[in-house]
């Protein structure tokens, strides 16, 4: 290809004056652009997940947090929330110190603002409600993050299957999580290019958030189809079939039973 | 006169290497082509280069200033920046979010705070030198893939920025649209822009760039040669024909 001559270019092309009369005022989402593309670089670019040794298989995983969260909910003894407090605690034991420390992290700022949703609850019914309910809430959420820390995307398909959930519910939770990803990652772009071109305080950022949402939202919707189109086009006919899950064996009974001991407790134990 | 001016430059995303020990100077009014296989670190370069990166380990100098995430946290060094460099991405659906083409191009001339007047007449000459007047009241997202690349590259010119950051600019276009885009780049070029320009199509652009700066595929650089220095040596042409 060889160049030859197409345009003249125009006066103010060719003189760089930066000397513009530009408003360099800050804003909430300048002082915050760092932490907002932050949480969209890890939305759509999540950490990998280590595997933790002496756990069960993804069912039987699965099964433990389910009734670990059940209980908390159900139990009023304080003694079996001890109980269960305990039983994390010895699975933390497990944990490598950099997923401990992810760990502590988020359980503590989750605990946090659980706590704070919870204290208006203190003017209607005293101390001892609030501080029940936020040693429930934290527990929910220490067990819910141990599992998401240790848990790939894929054993949390997996074990979803061998509870016999149905093939269709897995597979709108595979893609719904894979595109709130994209879209994590498209509106992440989006706001690098936004930057580039806010050379100053711009008078209308409401328009533009409106702007930026609406084109996230065209793009989604092409998305679908094209997804969509995809999959039948690899030959999907509506019927999805996942991975096929292998028995449960002695370990998988081993690593379910301190939990299916708490149940008893619950059922049996009467003050 | 230098006006970039990297010093081992290294950079890393969570699991893999973007950049590894770059160390280069770009001067004024050069084009620059940055070539290497899919993923040597052109893109990130052009990252660092915009100031959507800061590096972990070396030095990046812009007119002598250090450009460090703590310079990139105050807001007028920041936008002074990107005032003076603008960018074309690879994937340009990003990069266009107004309503027609033609805010799309006056978004930024409207922040630089000129007269009304000077804006119109901004926009359509970027219209005009981009080949985008047929379509300046259609949704930008419902352009070709071609027709996205030209709205970027007006989008960026009309803030009239001193080096240019292109990011495949070239992808999508048809024969003829490739070179009348060539062609207004040499000639930003020749007017006394830094023109540079992430490829990996030599045929493209080996009679347009000055200086290519060859990547390999473990992220560091193979060579910092002329546009002469390659046509001398067949062995080279012939490495960079089948990237």
């Amino acid at each position: 290809m060889k160049p030859n001559k197409l345009n003249d270019l125009p006066d103010w092309i060719k003189n760089s004056n930066y000397n513009y009369k530009v408003n360099y005022r800050k804003s909430l989402w300048k002082n915050n652009r760092m932490h907002i593309k932050n949480l969209l670089s890890s939305l759509a670019q999540p950490k990998g997940v280590s595997y933790v040794h002496r756990r069960g298989s993804p069912g039987v995983n699965l099964i433990q947090l389910l009734i670990s969260v059940l209980l908390i909910v159900l139990i009023h003894n304080i003694t079996l929330l001890w109980i269960i407090y305990i039983l994390l605690l010895f699975k933390l034991l497990f944990l490598n110190p950099q997923q401990l420390r992810k760990f502590i992290k988020s359980w503590i700022i989750g605990s946090i603002i659980a706590s704070l949703l919870i204290i208006p609850s203190y003017w209607l019914t005293g101390i001892s409600t609030v501080l029940y309910f936020t040693i429930k809430t934290s527990l929910i959420l220490a067990n819910a993050q141990y599992y998401r820390i240790t848990t790939p995307f894929q054993e949390l398909l997996t074990g979803l299957k061998a509870l016999h959930f149905p093939d269709m519910f897995i597979m709108i939770i595979a893609i719904s999580l894979t595109y709130i990803r994209m879209l994590g990652q498209n509106l992440f772009l989006n706001l690098e290019a936004l930057e580039l071109r806010t050379v100053s305080k711009n008078k209308h950022p409401y328009k533009l958030i409106g702007a930026i949402f609406g084109a996230l939202y065209l793009k989604s919707c092409d998305y679908a189809i094209e997804l969509y189109a995809a999959m039948e086009a690899r030959g999907f006919n509506g019927h999805y079939k996942s991975i096929k899950v292998k028995n449960n064996n002695f370990k998988d009974f081993v690593t379910l039973s301190p939990a299916i001991i708490v149940l008893l407790l619950f059922v049996l134990w009467r003050k | 006169m230098t006006l970039i001016k990297l010093k081992d430059v290294c950079y890393s995303y969570p699991n893999t290497c973007g950049i590894k020990n770059l160390s280069i100077n770009i001067n004024k009014g050069e084009f620059l082509c940055l070539m290497g296989a899919n993923g040597s670190g052109k893109s990130t370069l052009l990252q660092i280069l915009s100031g959507l990166k800061t590096t972990d380990n070396g030095q990046y100098f812009f007119k002598n200033s250090e450009i460090t995430e703590k310079y990139l946290s105050n807001n007028k060094q920041r936008q002074k920046l990107h005032q003076q460099i603008g960018m074309v991405f690879q994937n340009t659906d990003v990069q266009l979010f107004n309503p027609s083409v033609y805010e799309e191009i006056a978004f930024g001339p409207k922040q630089l705070g000129l007269s009304q007047n000077k804006i119109i007449k901004r926009v359509n000459d970027c219209l005009k030198l981009t080949n985008c007047e047929k379509f300046r009241d259609r949704i930008p997202y419902q352009l070709s893939g071609g027709e996205k690349k030209r709205v970027a590259l007006a989008s960026v010119l009309a803030l009239n920025p001193e080096i240019l950051l292109l990011d495949e600019p070239l992808n999508g276009l048809t024969i003829s649209a490739q070179r009348e885009m060539l062609n207004l780049i040499r000639e930003l070029q020749e007017a006394g822009k830094t023109i540079i320009m992430a490829s990996h199509n030599y045929q493209q652009i080996k009679d347009f760039a000055q200086r290519f700066i060859i990547f390999k595929e473990n992220h560091t650089v193979d060579a910092d040669l002329t546009q002469i220095d390659i046509k001398n040596s067949p062995d080279r042409q012939k490495q960079l024909m089948n990237l």
